[in-house]
């Protein structure tokens, strides 16, 4: 068949040493491919490499995905490869533009909200200007799960886009130290991660974090689970381009824990009688992330996000399945002084919006309650620029 | 078959070819058939019922054999049959052993038992009816084919699939996320080339000396050409594995790289496609035409690197066990009419279609002495052969619509042909306007096609009409 004369019909007939040589040869291009990939570790380059923002349109929030055959949507693993593939990456400040980040959990990121439902979404579409007249633009830097350090390693690489400010989305669950380096940005970004604790000299274990890689792990081979995953990542574009969804929002989902289990533990830890104190959570990495903004003469917004508080069983007790009442109160108590302390401008939303708008969990509003969330932020981001 | 199932077949086959005597290949070919079956059935099927299927397929297969071999004076001598149960039934309790895992257990009596039957059955069978009462044969080869192609719709209609499924699965608890639909392993595949030999036998195009059952058994299982075809014909096959061809360096190569063009279409290209080509979710979400056209363009290349790819591993696993395989595409999205696509898309079972029923059937109505006219009779066939290939993939009213789909477009595409060829023949002395033509045709062809795959990729006509509304413009 014509299709195939170039493997039937070769000009020099094949024959043992043919076969010999081309067996060689390939294992010398692959060991040779691979060596020089281990040594000289261009993943961190390559993840800058993408379609998006070039023959794709870029995305509106961080690339994360639970199931990415539904989602069109893959949770990348560098840092430089989901700044890459986010609107931000697409055209330089405009002159007239005032920058601002949401950083936070999935409650900024859009946790069962379409892309233009979550909170910069909501405040884009208002179309405010600052008091001098600048456009207020707002990137949504939101990534699952609650994480302090997760959000600092966030702020540090964002500092080259230009923000003009950063607001900081915080809740409890973010300051817990035991999680700290669980989290898959963290683990994904040993070399940040371990980078940032030992300048900061962070109250953690960095021998907890992946090991820097042998040379077989920083082979083709050893990589090529990232590698695909970046691209496996360009292809979803299509299917971003195509329908605009990055994030599978079920019809039914299941709904927040309205009645509680008795007692005031958290997460099977008993009662801190005294509270927290601010060793017992990580505020050490959030003031390592505060100096790096302050470094750079970056304004931080901090702000304590809603949670839902129940009235259902064991509601003298919890305000919700996350929290204790001990637990939150005494965080509360704690950021607001170290805000004080630090000089930080703070602002406390716990109690902001309805009970009845949050979804699947103590933290997730409905698109709805989102928006109405997300005009009452624009005052204090207004506040920062007078 | 998985990256895995590919990568052993192919270094089986150096010791398999280096090791193995010429003489003692064709029996080896059959026990490795065998065995490979059994692997690709346990991956798949419901539980307890891979070895279920496997002595099914075998039982028709031998069934088959049974009804179209010549008279017993020209049949092969009942101890190289005799020696063909002993291989079928050390490669059944060997699969047993191999393929044995915990929640699994090694199933001799299955295996045993089927033997046994065949083996009694048709070594007594000269017994039972005469063996040169051809007419009863003849009954016995359509009485064949009916049931074949009952068994084969049964498996095609989702319905029916699921309720089978029910009723085999003995342990339901074991899925939790529900049935999975019974799947007999290559079985479309295993039907037609059963159901080819029996039109052959009833059309007198068989050897007239008969064919050894390791020989037919060989044809019908040969395990690379399991799961996604080509459909090969039983008279080309046979002679082909009595000469298989030495693994010398050329044909190493050859299939090789054959399998590695293959799966890199199969596992990188299509496999990528398919993260994002056309399915019933990404209709509902797709907003725009532009989107729309996009997705669709995917699942068109996507479908043929699929397709075309396994047929390339296929056909490099066959060279290296010394069997030369059909090809069954080439290069089918660069044609410029319907007809040379049709001739170069899934070309053996096109061309099973062709032999089996295009040709026959124009011939009834051409000879049936009613005047039908000529374009009634040209679009029945066309139509009636599509619709066909259509419920081939399926029984269901998709590729229903795909099939008349693909009929009106080949019969417009001859009263085109019929109505432009003086004028044609005009056109081809100028280099440029020949050119624009053959770009214009090429163009809708390929448009053609790809539309066509919208009923052949959504399942239902709600669907696919939501969806060619996308493509037009609607909302």
């Amino acid at each position: 068949m014509a299709g195939w004369d170039w493997l039937t019909k070769p000009q020099t007939p094949y024959n043992r040493r043919f076969a010999r040589n081309v067996v060689i040869k390939a294992a010398l291009l692959f060991l040779a491919l691979n060596t020089c990939y281990a040594l000289t570790n261009p993943l961190p380059v390559l993840s800058r490499i993408t379609l998006y923002n070039e023959a794709l349109p870029g995305r509106d929030r961080l690339p994360y995905s639970e199931n990415p055959a539904s989602d069109y949507n893959i949770s990348v693993q560098r840092l430089e490869g989901m700044f890459a593939s986010i609107k931000l990456s697409q055209a330089p400040k405009a002159d007239d533009e005032y920058r601002v980040f949401f950083l936070g959990d999935s409650s900024v990121w859009g946790w069962l909200l379409e892309e233009d439902e979550t909170l910069s979404a909501c405040i884009n579409r208002g179309n405010y200007r600052m008091p001098d007249g600048r456009r207020l633009v707002v990137y949504n830097l939101g990534y699952p799960v609650t994480n302090v350090l997760k959000d600092s390693m966030l702020l540090e690489e964002s500092l080259p886009y230009q923000p003009d400010l950063v607001v900081w989305f915080l809740t409890l669950a973010g300051f817990y130290i035991e999680d700290q380096l669980k989290h898959q940005v963290v683990q994904n970004n040993a070399d940040l991660a371990r980078d940032l604790i030992e300048r900061y000299d962070l109250a953690l274990d960095v021998n907890r974090l992946p090991n820097d890689p042998n040379l077989w792990e920083r082979s083709i081979i050893g990589q090529r689970r990232e590698l695909a995953d970046l691209l496996r990542h360009q292809v979803y574009g299509v299917a971003w381009l195509a329908t605009g969804y990055d994030h599978r929002n079920p019809k039914f989902h299941e709904q927040r824990v309205e009645n509680l289990l008795p007692g005031d533990d958290l997460l099977g830890n008993p009662r801190i009688e005294d509270g927290w104190t601010e060793d017992l959570l990580s505020f050490d990495v959030m003031l390592a992330g505060m100096d790096i903004a302050q470094k750079h003469d970056l304004p931080v917004l901090v702000i304590n996000e809603p949670i839902f508080r129940t009235s259902g069983f064991n509601n003298e007790n919890r305000y919700n399945d996350y929290y204790p009442k001990w637990a939150y109160d005494s965080y509360r108590e704690l950021l607001a002084s170290i805000a004080q302390r630090e000089n930080w401008p703070y602002t406390d939303l716990w109690d902001a919006a309805p009970n009845d708008q949050f979804t699947n969990t103590g933290l997730h509003l409905t698109p709805a309650a989102t928006c109405e969330f997300a005009h009452k932020v624009v005052p204090y981001i207004m506040a920062m620029a007078e | 078959m998985t990256l895995t199932h590919i990568l052993i077949f192919a270094l089986a086959s150096l010791p398999f070819m280096w090791l193995i005597p010429t003489r003692w290949r064709p029996q080896s070919l059959l026990f490795a058939s065998i065995l490979a079956l059994a692997w690709l059935l346990a991956d798949d099927v419901l539980n307890h019922l891979d070895f279920t299927i496997l002595i099914g397929t075998l039982g028709f297969s031998i069934a088959v054999w049974w009804i179209v071999q010549p008279p017993s004076e020209t049949m092969p001598t009942r101890r190289a049959d005799t020696q063909t149960f002993l291989i079928i039934a050390i490669g059944l309790v060997l699969a047993g052993l191999i393929f044995a895992v915990s929640d699994r257990p090694p199933n001799f009596l299955m295996p045993l038992f089927g033997v046994a039957i065949a083996t009694v059955g048709v070594l007594n069978l000269p017994h039972l009816l005469p063996p040169t009462n051809t007419e009863i044969y003849k009954r016995l080869s359509l009485l064949f084919v009916v049931g074949l192609i009952v068994v084969l719709v049964m498996l095609k209609i989702p319905a029916s699939a699921r309720f089978f499924s029910l009723a085999l699965d003995r342990d339901e608890a074991l899925h939790p996320t529900g049935i999975t639909p019974l799947a007999w392993l290559g079985f479309s595949y295993i039907a037609f080339r059963l159901i080819g030999v029996l039109f052959d036998f009833r059309a007198g195009r068989l050897p007239k000396d008969g064919m050894a059952l390791r020989d037919f058994l060989t044809y019908i299982l040969f395990f690379p050409a399991m799961t996604a075809g080509p459909i090969d014909r039983v008279q080309r096959f046979i002679p082909e594995l009595n000469q298989t061809k030495p693994l010398d360096s050329a044909r190493l190569i050859e299939g090789t790289m054959r399998i590695m063009v293959g799966a890199f279409k199969k596992f990188v290209i299509a496999d990528s496609l398919a993260l994002v080509a056309l399915n019933p979710t990404l209709v509902n979400r797709t907003g725009d035409t532009i989107g729309a056209w996009l997705l669709l363009y995917i699942y068109a290349f996507r479908i043929f690197f699929d397709f075309s790819g396994y047929s390339d591993v296929a056909i490099g696993i066959g060279r290296l066990y010394g069997i030369t395989l059909p090809e069954n595409f080439d290069r089918p999205y660069a044609q410029a009419n319907l007809q040379q696509f049709w001739q170069r898309w899934h070309i053996t079972l096109s061309t099973w279609f062709r032999l089996y029923y295009f040709t026959p059937i124009s011939r009834v109505m051409l000879r049936s002495g009613v005047k039908i006219p000529q374009w009634l009779m040209v679009m029945t066939a066309q139509l009636s052969t599509m619709v066909l290939i259509g419920l081939w993939h399926g029984v269901t009213a998709n590729f229903i619509l795909w099939g008349l789909w693909h009929g009106i477009g080949l019969f417009i595409h001859k009263l085109i042909l019929d109505n432009t060829r003086v004028w044609y023949q005009t056109i081809i002395q100028h280099r440029w306007r020949r050119r624009f033509i053959f770009s214009l045709s090429w163009l809708t062809t390929f448009h053609y096609v790809a539309l066509g795959w919208v009923f052949f990729a959504l399942p239902t006509p709600a669907d696919s009409l939501a969806m060619l509304a996308r493509l037009l413009g609607g909302r």
